[in-house]
């Protein structure tokens, strides 16, 4: 995650303040700009098409003030907030936000570094949450009746035992739980690393399922079965040859 | 009196400069220019009148400075007769009146607007209007703004503009403030046009 790009936007209604952040934050070369906006509307509209991962924020803006436009930002991406005004006084309201970091006009460069670097470090660690979440390590005590779904730059926890069945197709991985299905950014390996192993089985290099979630197996060609799911209507789960051996263990068939 | 600059104004400003320092440095030296200009003005204590014609340099400063933050978003239409340009003034009275009208009538909405300016000589007096065509001020609000104590910024406000006017001229020569929300507002005024050396 070290040289990872940082993805930014700066949202303020004068023209000059925005020239002169993004300036500054070129030197970085690790940042790039990928959007400006100068009132509400554009902000919002920015923030869903770029996906910044973070976001220098001016508080004085025609219509709605900055603290406002954050707040409605916040509903739709938790990107890193930086507060960018001449205002001294919203910096209590401002970190009420979460916002990472208060710069006030006009910024040195050296202060803009100093900010940049507090980015870099916050983004890192959240990098390693994500990482930890998708690649836990079985032996390193993770709750294994707990898993945490990345949704929307937030952890979504979910009771393993409300898990009826994975797939993975084109790469993305589909959990199917009660009472919804989440996609996430992991491998099928990842995600059964991340469960137990006596409750989860393996059964096609495809899938993974709950074995307390099988309802019906049904015998199919050369030596193969399909899976019938509880709660899971209209959709079964094949089983390879390979671990054909294992259901009938599992099963005593 | 000594008029209190608006810290807003200043950092503002200066963010502005800084910018353009790197994209049009030959503007960047004219706004620091009326940005001395604004704050040699801003700190004079010695005197209570000026002329009309320095009144207005003081607001033409202001505004410039104002137009390279906004750009497009704020212009100015100025009607001065000839003739008021040397009519001594209160200092510090319009440039107070303009900041308002630009602060809250104009970039409070997107689109900005205009600000106009009009100084016209009508029988033994000057009148003078500030106008804008931007978010206008509630009705509610309306009864409170020449209130003293009124808003929450550090610069002079109306009330203080107002009290100055009636305690020189008396209360006829107070702020006449008509506005509508979503139109704009006007702030009318009119000095005495031989009130040389009147004593504050």
């Amino acid at each position: 995650m070290t040289n990872a790009i940082i993805r930014a936007m700066i949202v303020d209604d004068e023209e000059p303040a925005r020239s002169e952040i993004k300036f500054l934050l070129e030197q970085h070369p690790d940042i790039c700009v990928v959007c400006e906006a100068a009132n509400c509307q554009e902000a919002l509209a920015g923030v869903r098409q770029s996906r910044p991962h973070l976001i220098f924020l001016d508080i004085e803006m025609p219509g709605v003030n900055g603290v406002n436009i954050a707040e409605k930002i916040q509903e739709v991406l938790q990107p890193l907030i930086v507060f960018a005004t001449a205002h001294e006084e919203f910096a209590i309201k401002a970190f009420e936000l979460n916002a990472v970091d208060y710069l006030l006009k006009p910024f040195s460069p050296g202060r803009v570094a100093q900010c940049i670097e507090k980015v870099r470090s916050l983004l890192t660690a959240r990098a390693h949450v994500a990482v930890k979440s998708s690649r836990g390590n079985p032996s390193a005590g993770c709750h294994r009746q707990k898993l945490a779904i990345e949704q929307n730059g937030k952890a979504q926890i979910i009771n393993t035992a409300d898990i009826i069945a994975a797939g993975s197709s084109e790469g993305q991985v589909t959990v199917y739980a009660v009472p919804k299905t989440y996609h996430v950014n992991m491998t099928l390996q990842d995600l059964q690393a991340r469960l137990d192993e006596n409750q989860f089985f393996r059964c096609h290099r495809g899938y993974l399922v709950n074995i307390e979630k099988i309802r019906e197996v049904i015998p199919w060609f050369n030596g193969t079965y399909n899976l019938v799911m509880d709660g899971l209507a209209g959709m079964e789960i094949p089983v390879s040859r390979q671990q054909a051996p294992k259901l009938r263990k599992i099963f005593g068939l | 009196l000594r008029a209190q600059i608006n810290p807003h104004f200043l950092f503002n400003a200066l963010n502005t400069i800084v910018s353009l320092c790197r994209t049009n440095p030959e503007e960047a030296r004219r706004l620091i220019i009326e940005l001395s200009d604004f704050f040699r003005r801003s700190l004079k204590t010695s005197r209570d009148f000026v002329t009309l014609k320095e009144e207005l340099e003081h607001v033409d400063s202001y505004l410039a400075l104002e137009q390279a933050r906004f750009g497009p978003r704020l212009s100015i239409v100025k009607t001065i007769d000839e003739e008021t340009l040397n009519v001594l003034i209160p200092a510090f009275t319009l440039q107070p009146l303009v900041e308002n009208a630009v602060k809250h009538g104009l970039l409070a909405q997107e689109t900005g607007g205009t600000v106009s300016i009009t100084a016209h000589r009508n029988g033994s007096s000057v009148d003078i209007v500030i106008g804008d065509d931007g978010a206008g001020i509630p009705r509610t609000t309306l009864a409170q703004v020449l209130v003293s104590g009124f808003g929450k910024g550090a610069g002079v406000g109306l009330s203080n503009v107002n009290e100055r006017l009636k305690n020189i001229y008396g209360p006829k020569h107070a702020l006449v403030i008509d506005s509508v929300e979503g139109q704009g507002t006007t702030v009318k005024f009119s000095i005495p046009a031989a009130a040389r050396g009147v004593v504050a």
